[in-house]
């Protein structure tokens, strides 16, 4: 027990790890270039949700929300539980909901299937001429920001310390920063884009997101409002492509999301894209085209080589670990991700398999 | 449908009438662009009909140049084209779009609030703000109102108060005697600003002007009802009904920042030519530093001879505008010294004290030890719909911060319009 352990990176990631390390008993410092939560973590859109893509990745996100679920947050936070809307556009779309409905039930989680006619009661902003849908009543949001932070400070209150520096190369059984060399006995790897940076062998891409935040407009938008068509294109990764994807904020705003592409750090805008993007949200909730949009940001998902994420020690490098690439769900999987770090480091117990999330050469 | 031309102006002000006429005259095509609904910018907007006299022989141009002139148009993107400019505006329902070789900005300067206990209080207005209310027609029917805060701009907003029947109390200075006194040799180097303020001092005469106060509290419950004053020694507390409170302008450089342009918050930068430091970007007026209606003429001018590529400085024309706007900038600069703000201001804002008013974030909830990005992201101050226009040189001002990172839309906007014409 008690044993010292480094984490690299403040990204909500991170901090889940810390948080969790030191309130078993470890002795933990974060090191943060920036600022903490300042990556990936502030631009995201703080969906909680559960995904069915495959097996584990449902039982994965599933645990991240229930552990969620279980935490007390502050108002700061923005925490709402609306639930996801998953909107179907046709007939074949509500074939996938009744799956799906299948898939979340068989897990123990609430959902329905929405006739046309009770998916219009529940958002009557939608688009006339849709064909149902489902809704998973457990799912939540949060403002990523205020959720990072209010890890941080707990980890802070249980005696963990925050170091405001770059790590710039990881040593045996250390990291190295500008004052000097920092040893412990385990150093955790959650840099998100920066991961690749300090472990080449781990590609970490980014995978650059549109956010536009509207003015205030309370009570248009109820849920979560995803398409069922969002699987089909989140999925394509090569692609470029566009979702319909609309979170209420507490404030009252409209979070209007989603596109992916791989463009490389520019963060500037890509107008077509956000044109495809916009024009997709509309056709979902006409209303929308009188609504204002404050501002647009560009933010970047920090993608593995893998559909899972990569979590635990990192083969042949005794004392890393690492806890990176977690795409487009990292808020989402934050505290799971936690867990099963505990698991590594401590031997607490892991709800979900961790060799799932061991990195390619060890369980190839 | 896109139209293409010559030279686009952002802003109708002044600078930016003076730049479409020269580029006009050179033979350009050319847009010119503003958000409110008739030309004049700050200083010249007037009730219909009246239109100030100094601003007739411009008006007068503009209206027989080739210029095409769009109100309540607010840009809220530009674009890099390798070689002209793409500007995106929304224009009551209509999106409109126009290309453009050459850009001039002359986006102005908008007032800078400063935050005390009450300054939110209905009654408390900005003094820009309130004059222009008053210029629209606000009536004050003998009501008790108090000027405050720093700069030339209180005289004339006091003048204004005493014509639409408001009875002026005092005008606070914040500013103390011995630095208003360095006001002199500037009236005396020129005449014409001599001649308005007695003007001005002869319809305020008997308002008391008070250098070295400034006002510390403004109380009331759902309107202003008495504001407490100080010098730093002695307070008062004095009742009325309203407070126009003026300190100072803050350059509208958002664009220019987001394009690219080389400069602070301050202003941004240009070289003889007016020409910022993107190729084909011009700027002139109070966005490259606050200098007053006559730099803005001459820059506007430059600009507009410089987008239309026929600027020469060695010119007649060239010799007179340069030297007038030497002078201008050099008269701004010493305003700026005699009008800088005072220390003192930075300490009135208690805990509740409200900073950003869109988030309602309040001074307490803000750590001093916070960046910019920090305080924003964890308090939402700059994230309501003025995008820290307010806030931000406030946060400036009380932290050190830097002004905040500028994304489209530029001016809120609404979805539909965002969304471009299907590719
Ligand atoms: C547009 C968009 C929308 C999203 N929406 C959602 C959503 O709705 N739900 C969801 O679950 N997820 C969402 N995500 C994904 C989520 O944001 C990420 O998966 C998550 O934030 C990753 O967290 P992280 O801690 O790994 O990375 P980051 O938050 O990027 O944190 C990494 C940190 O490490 C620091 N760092 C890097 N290198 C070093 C170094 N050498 N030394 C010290 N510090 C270093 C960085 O400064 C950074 O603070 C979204 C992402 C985007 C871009
Ligand atoms: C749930 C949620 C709700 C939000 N609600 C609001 C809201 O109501 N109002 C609001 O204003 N914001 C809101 N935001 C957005 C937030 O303020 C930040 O804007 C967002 O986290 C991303 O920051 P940014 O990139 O816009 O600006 P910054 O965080 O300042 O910029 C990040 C980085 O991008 C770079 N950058 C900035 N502009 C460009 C550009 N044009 N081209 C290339 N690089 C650039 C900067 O240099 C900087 O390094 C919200 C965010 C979240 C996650």
């Amino acid at each position: 027990m008690n044993q010292r352990i480094l984490v690299v990176g403040a990204g909500i990631v991170g901090v889940a790890i810390a948080d969790r390390l030191q309130a078993s008993g470890c002795s933990v410092t974060i090191f943060e270039a920036d600022l903490p939560g300042g990556g990936a973590t502030a631009a995201a859109m703080g969906h909680l949700v559960v995904l069915d893509d495959s097996p584990m990745q449902m039982a994965f996100t599933a645990r991240g929300v229930a552990l969620w679920r279980q935490e007390n947050l502050p108002k700061g936070c923005e925490r709402e539980v609306c639930g996801t809307l998953w909107v179907a556009a046709d007939e074949e779309e509500v074939e996938e909901a009744r799956r799906k409905a299948e898939r979340y039930s068989g897990l123990g989680l609430a959902c329905e299937v929405l006739t046309a006619g009770q998916l219009w009661e529940a958002e009557p902003a939608l688009r006339p001429g849709l064909a149902g849908g489902l809704r998973v009543a457990g799912d939540q949001v949060l403002y990523p920001m205020g959720a990072a932070r209010f890890l941080l400070k707990r980890a802070l209150e249980r005696g963990a310390t925050l170091c405001r520096e770059k790590v710039q190369a990881l040593v045996p059984g250390g990291v190295r920063t500008e004052p000097g060399l920092v040893q412990a006995d385990a150093v955790i790897l959650a840099a998100g884009l920066g991961t690749t940076t300090l472990l080449p062998e781990l590609p970490i891409q980014p995978r650059k997101g549109h956010l536009a935040i509207t003015g205030r407009v309370p009570g248009l938008v109820h849920h979560q409002l995803v398409e069922l068509g969002y699987l089909k294109s989140a999925h394509g990764r090569a692609t470029t492509s566009v979702a319909f994807n609309v979170q209420p904020r507490a404030t009252g705003q409209l979070l209007i999301g989603s596109s992916r592409e791989f463009a490389g750090l520019d963060g500037s805008p890509n107008r077509e894209l956000l044109g495809r993007m916009l024009r997709k949200a509309v056709s979902f909730l006409p209303t929308l085209e009188r609504v204002p949009v404050l501002r647009v940001w560009t933010g970047f998902r920090p993608c593995g080589p893998g559909n899972l994420p990569v979590i635990g020690p990192w083969p042949g490098r005794p004392g890393l670990f690492v806890a990176a690439g977690h795409e487009g769900l990292g808020i989402t999987t934050a505290l799971v991700t936690a867990e099963l770090m505990a698991h590594h480091l401590l031997g607490t117990p892991a709800f979900l398999d961790p060799a799932s999330f061991l990195p390619e050469p060890a369980h190839g | 449908m896109v139209e293409h031309v010559d030279v686009a102006v952002v802003g109708g002000g002044p600078a930016g009438i003076s730049a479409a006429v020269a580029s006009a005259a050179a033979g350009k095509r050319v847009c010119l662009l503003d958000e409110g609904s008739r030309p004049g910018g700050q200083i010249w907007r007037h009730r219909l009909g009246q239109v100030p006299d100094e601003a007739q022989s411009l008006l007068t141009k503009l209206d027989a140049a080739a210029v095409k002139v769009l109100f309540r148009a607010s840009v809220f993107d530009v674009e890099d084209r390798q070689g002209s400019w793409r500007l995106t505006l929304s224009q009551g329902e209509r999106r409109v779009a126009i290309t453009a070789e050459k850009l001039v900005l002359a986006c102005g300067a908008r007032e800078r609030f400063l935050p005390f206990p009450g300054w939110t209080l209905p009654g408390v207005m900005g003094a820009g703000g309130g004059q222009a209310f008053l210029k629209e027609g606000l009536e004050l029917h003998g009501e008790r109102v108090l000027v405050a805060g720093t700069g030339p701009l209180l005289l004339p907003v006091a003048a204004s108060v005493g014509k639409a029947g408001g009875r002026v109390l005092a005008i606070l200075e914040q500013t103390p005697w011995r630095r208003v006194l360095g006001m002199l040799p500037v009236l005396l180097a020129h005449p014409s600003k001599a001649l308005q303020a007695a003007q001005l001092g002869r319809s305020l005469f008997g308002v008391p002007y008070r250098p070295g106060w400034w006002v510390q509290e403004a109380y009331g419950k759902d309107f202003l009802e008495a504001v407490r004053l100080t010098d730093g020694q002695r307070e008062e507390v004095l009742e009325c009904r309203w407070l126009f409170c003026g300190f100072g302008l803050v350059p509208n450089g958002e664009l220019g920042v987001a394009l690219g342009c080389a400069g602070t918050h301050a202003g941004l930068q240009v070289n003889k030519a007016q020409e910022s430091s993107v190729n084909g970007i011009f700027a002139a007026g109070e966005l490259c530093g606050v200098a007053g209606v006559d730099a803005a003429l001459a820059e506007g001018a430059i600009a507009g001879l410089a987008a239309a590529g026929v600027w020469d400085a060695a010119s007649v024309e060239g010799h007179r505008l340069v030297k007038a706007r030497a002078r201008a900038r050099s008269t701004g600069r010493q305003l700026e010294r005699i009008f800088a703000l005072r220390p003192e201001l930075r300490g009135l804002p208690r805990p509740e004290t409200i900073i950003c008013r869109c988030e309602d974030v309040p001074y307490g909830a803000i750590d001093p030890s916070w960046g910019s990005r920090e305080t924003k992201l964890c308090t939402r101050a700059g994230m309501g719909p003025c995008q820290g226009r307010v806030c931000g040189p406030i946060l400036i001002y009380q932290f050190g911060h830097t002004p905040d990172t500028v994304r489209i839309p530029y001016k809120t906007t609404p979805v539909g319009q965002l969304i471009a014409e299907e590719p």
